[in-house]
């Protein structure tokens, strides 16, 4: 049977080559969309994903085919032990797969572990975290702290 | 981690908590003007709705609390956003993480209590003209309107004639967040059938339970208020409905919500609309019986889903929450910390929605010094805070047209004891506990006179204070819906111990000056009180516990009359009470105990003439020992133990029953002997019967009481409680005249 079902290759940035069961992929928004103007009979590349994580991706979306059946209790777990196997920098990579790929279930799950994480952190461990630049002077900053001083009393 | 994109940004903030978020502010520009950004807010807010995250439980006994919904487990102290935190906050509504609050007095706000900013609301006046004759009562809710993108409170004003039961006319105005004021729009054609309700938020619509008429059509049924057209329309409900119960509203998750509360039966119905709107979609949820509850309940109201919607949140008797799975259709009790004895409870989504003003926040933790003062304060300060809410009432009733807002500013609690012994004052503590519970005045002291019942805090009795309109949200009008006529008040009467339950009118305040009756020597209030045939007098009076909406049942026209004119008799009788206590109470004893010697003498001895001379003396003492005896003890009883609550109420009860009536029953029976020229047969009478009729006592009082509190309605007590005082002097008589059996 498997091999009466289309296959969608897809190649990552690092030219790794994968074959996906049409099924598993159209998990991804964009690909259906693909498929649905008959656009993904070749090889799709797909810029800016590893094949690492692409192959991370393809492991989730078939999960979810496989967990169709399943109890929802069930598939959450799944995606619990899936998420929290990933490091902070994986996650980012994962989000801006995800996010290319439109795979929504995937982005809801690794934007509410980043989440998760930076909850209760404070202002500076965001910056570092996210990699941002504070463009506050000294006082501006100092002003935006005064007005919910209440919000930064807080722990861990 | 790498730099994330900007459209990713919000996908993560948004999951987070508004303190959070306000922190994050300061991370960088681009952060804090995405944080402020209306777009974002209302992602935010959708997102926390639509996943049932950062939602939390906002209790309301005469403080607010807020339990989280993740995980209840202990109830916190909200701090409001008054100056003057007045008697007790009201929630008037609960929208997208804005809840719009009443102080009891004078102020009125939209708070949002996850930004801790707030919006002080001014009062609208009601322009309708108002005769002599009507009753009002006001109704508000709060709501969002989709088509303006604002935030609107809805003021209803409904006001019946008393006379002609059946006309009624509504005044309905809207105040917009957006322009800061109110205006007036199209009338409400319906009745709102209950006064307490406010209206009921879903899908962009308040709803309110409603019939045609007051009298004539009293068929319920539901309305709903679009915020968007500012239309009133009917909610089809469904049809499998059967007769014969109280019909409420809420919502719950988004969707409204029909309970069905078949009160005779013990059985209440919750259907869910699923899809608004639409009749078919009409499911019956929820049916919750006896048999799921250990304890006997009165209403049963529904929260939320749980996360996963496998799961329902209810609030039983407003005093405990309880997991309903939709599955097994089994009852859970959720155990939380610090929760109030009796509280309204609302649901409330974190939320960034923005206020503008935000005055009257004032540093809280000067605040909370002021409250450690507060609460040090002596029994002079909310004397002092008696007087001038007095004044402050009878300047207000003075002016025109400004009846509606008559409120009592008392920072402290008006308890009413279920024996009806007194009106107590307590001093909130911080928790919900009753720091210390002091007479103000004592009045219907002999009405109980021989119930050797000390001032019991029974589960009743939360009910009760704040129905009674003496409750922690106090006397006040507008949010409590309880009408409010204006008009002369024969006499002197008092309202708490009769009242039936939340329907208690207050006709006029005033002050009169009483000596003797308040037993601290001042000034004490007068109110006096009026059925308005409600549901008291019919009754149905016990179950009128939850007082807001579940209660329902409107009593008919001809049950409230029999409510007035029995008011008038007690009436008059409290008023004597108050005049003179203490004959007062010795004159019912003596006629306690008279009835009760005849009985005795005429039924259980079979006397062939009637020994005079016995019933005299018997009833001599009722006068002189029994009345007055009684009416100082419990007055020092409660100057006695301070100690708070339930356990100050047991302790009470202790004393009472294992110190105070041994003794008194001594007492009794020796002088009773001695006047009846019997002084050397003391001894032996005391020897044989004394710790019999202790026993008995013990027998008839505990277990009496007991059930008196837990099953009685509360306008029936004082009743019951002499009806068993003529019981128990039956059986006083019967052992004071016992043949003293010579034993050797």
């Amino acid at each position: 049977m498997a091999s009466t079902l289309k296959k969608i290759i897809l190649k990552s940035c690092d030219g790794k080559i994968l074959e996906v069961e049409e099924a598993v992929a159209v998990q991804s928004q964009m690909i259906k969309n693909m498929i649905e103007d008959d656009c993904a009979n070749e090889e799709i590349p797909l810029p800016d994903i590893t094949g690492e994580i692409l192959s991370m991706i393809i492991e989730y979306c078939k999960m979810h085919v496989d967990g169709e059946n399943n109890s929802n209790n069930e598939l959450i777990a799944r995606d619990a032990d899936f998420i929290t196997r990933v490091d902070l920098n994986t996650l980012y990579y994962l989000i801006v797969a995800a996010n290319f790929l439109n795979v929504k279930s995937l982005l809801d799950l690794t934007c509410q572990r980043v989440a998760d994480i930076i909850k209760g952190k404070s202002p500076e461990e965001i910056r570092l975290t996210f990699n941002i630049k504070n463009d506050f002077t000294p006082e501006e900053e100092e002003e935006i702290r005064k007005k919910n001083a209440w919000a930064f009393d807080y722990k861990d | 981690m790498a730099t994330l994109s900007s459209d990713i940004i919000p996908e993560i903030l948004r999951r987070l908590g508004v303190k959070d978020l306000l922190r994050f502010r300061c991370v960088s520009k681009p952060w804090c003007s995405l944080i402020d950004d209306p777009d974002f807010i209302k992602l935010q807010l959708s997102h926390s709705l639509k996943t049932s995250t950062h939602l939390s439980l906002v209790l309301r006994d005469s403080y607010l609390f807020s339990v989280d919904f993740d995980s209840p487990k202990a109830a916190q102290k909200l701090d409001n956003p008054f100056l003057d935190e007045g008697v007790g906050t009201e929630i008037w509504g609960s929208c997208n993480g804005l809840l719009a609050l009443y102080n009891g007095g004078e102020e009125m706000a939209l708070w949002n209590p996850s930004t801790r900013k707030s919006q002080m609301l001014s009062f609208t006046e009601i322009e309708f003209p108002r005769y002599f004759c009507l009753t009002q009562f006001i109704v508000y809710g709060l709501g969002h309107d989709p088509i303006s993108d604002d935030y609107k409170l809805i003021q209803m004003v409904q006001l019946y004639d008393e006379e002609d039961n059946d006309s009624f006319v509504s005044e309905v105005k809207v105040y917009s967040l957006r322009t800061n004021s109110w205006r007036r729009i199209k009338d409400f054609p319906f009745y709102l059938k209950y006064r307490r309700a406010y209206g009921v938020l879903a899908n962009n619509a308040l709803h309110w339970v409603v019939s045609k008429r007051p009298e004539s059509d009293t068929r319920s049924f539901v309305v709903a208020f679009d915020l968007g057209t500012e239309e009133y329309r009917v909610v089809e409900l469904p049809d499998c409905l059967d007769q014969g119960f109280h019909m409420n509203v809420r919502s719950m998750g988004g969707s409204l919500c029909l309970i069905a509360n078949y009160w005779k039966v013990h059985v209440v119905d919750i259907w869910v609309m699923k899809e608004y709107g639409v009749k078919e979609s009409w499911i019956k949820l929820v049916s919750v019986d006896q048999s799921k509850l250990v304890s006997l309940f009165e209403f049963v109201l529904p929260l939320a889903f749980s996360k996963n919607g496998d799961r329902v949140l209810l609030n039983i008797d407003d005093n405990k929450f309880v997991w309903y799975d939709l599955r097994s259709k089994r009852v859970k009790k959720v155990r939380v910390e610090g929760v109030p004895s009796s509280f309204e409870s609302e649901m409330l989504v974190e939320s960034l929605v923005p206020l503008n003003g935000n005055a009257a926040m004032i540093n809280k933790k000067d605040q909370g010094k002021e409250k450690q003062k507060k609460k040090n304060t002596k029994r002079d300060d909310f004397l002092s805070e008696c007087f001038q809410l007095v004044f402050r009432l009878r300047k207000r009733l003075r002016k025109p047209g400004n009846q509606r807002r008559v409120t009592v500013l008392l920072s402290c609690e008006w308890l009413i004891p279920p024996s009806g012994r007194g009106i107590y004052i307590g001093k909130k503590e911080q928790g919900h506990k009753h720091k210390s519970i002091e007479p103000v005045f004592e009045f219907p002291n002999s009405v109980t006179n021989m119930a050797l019942n000390p001032v019991v805090l029974t589960r009743r009795f939360s009910h009760l204070y704040r129905f009674t309109s003496f409750s922690s949200k106090s006397l006040c009008l507008s949010a409590a819906g309880t009408r409010f006529p204006v008009r002369e008040s024969k006499g002197c009467s008092y309202p708490c111990l009769l009242s039936s339950s939340h329907r208690a009118v207050f006709n006029e305040w005033g002050a009169c000056k009483t000596g003797a009756a308040g037993p601290l020597g001042f000034d004490i209030l007068r109110v006096s009180a009026v059925s308005d045939g409600g549901s008291g007098s019919g009754g149905s009076g016990g179950f009128g516990g939850s007082g807001d909406e579940s209660s329902g049942g409107k009593g008919e026209g001809a049950d409230g009359d029999g409510g007035r004119s029995g008011w008038s008799f007690l009436s008059w009788y409290l008023g004597l009470l108050a005049k003179y206590p203490v004959l007062t109470k010795a004159v019912t004893s003596a006629l306690l105990t008279f009835v009760g010697d005849l009985i005795c003498q005429l039924a259980i001895d079979h006397v062939p003439s009637l020994d005079v001379k016995r019933t005299f003396i018997f009833t001599l003492l009722g006068l002189v020992l029994v009345g007055p005896t009684l009416h100082f003890w419990y007055l020092n009883l409660s100057n006695l133990v301070k100690l708070p609550g339930a356990s100050g109420a047991f302790l009470r009860l202790l004393l009472d029953q294992f110190i105070f009536a041994p003794i008194f029953i001594g007492v009794f029976l020796s002088t009773l002997t001695t006047l009846e020229g019997r002084a050397s047969q003391v001894v032996p009478k005391l020897q044989q019967e004394w710790f019999s009729a202790v026993v008995a006592n013990w027998q008839l009082w505990i277990p009496f009481q007991f059930l008196n509190f837990r099953f009685v309605p509360q306008q029936f007590q004082v009743l019951a409680a002499n009806v068993v005082a003529v019981v128990w002097n039956v059986i006083l008589s019967f052992k004071a005249h016992k043949e003293i059996v010579v034993t050797k």
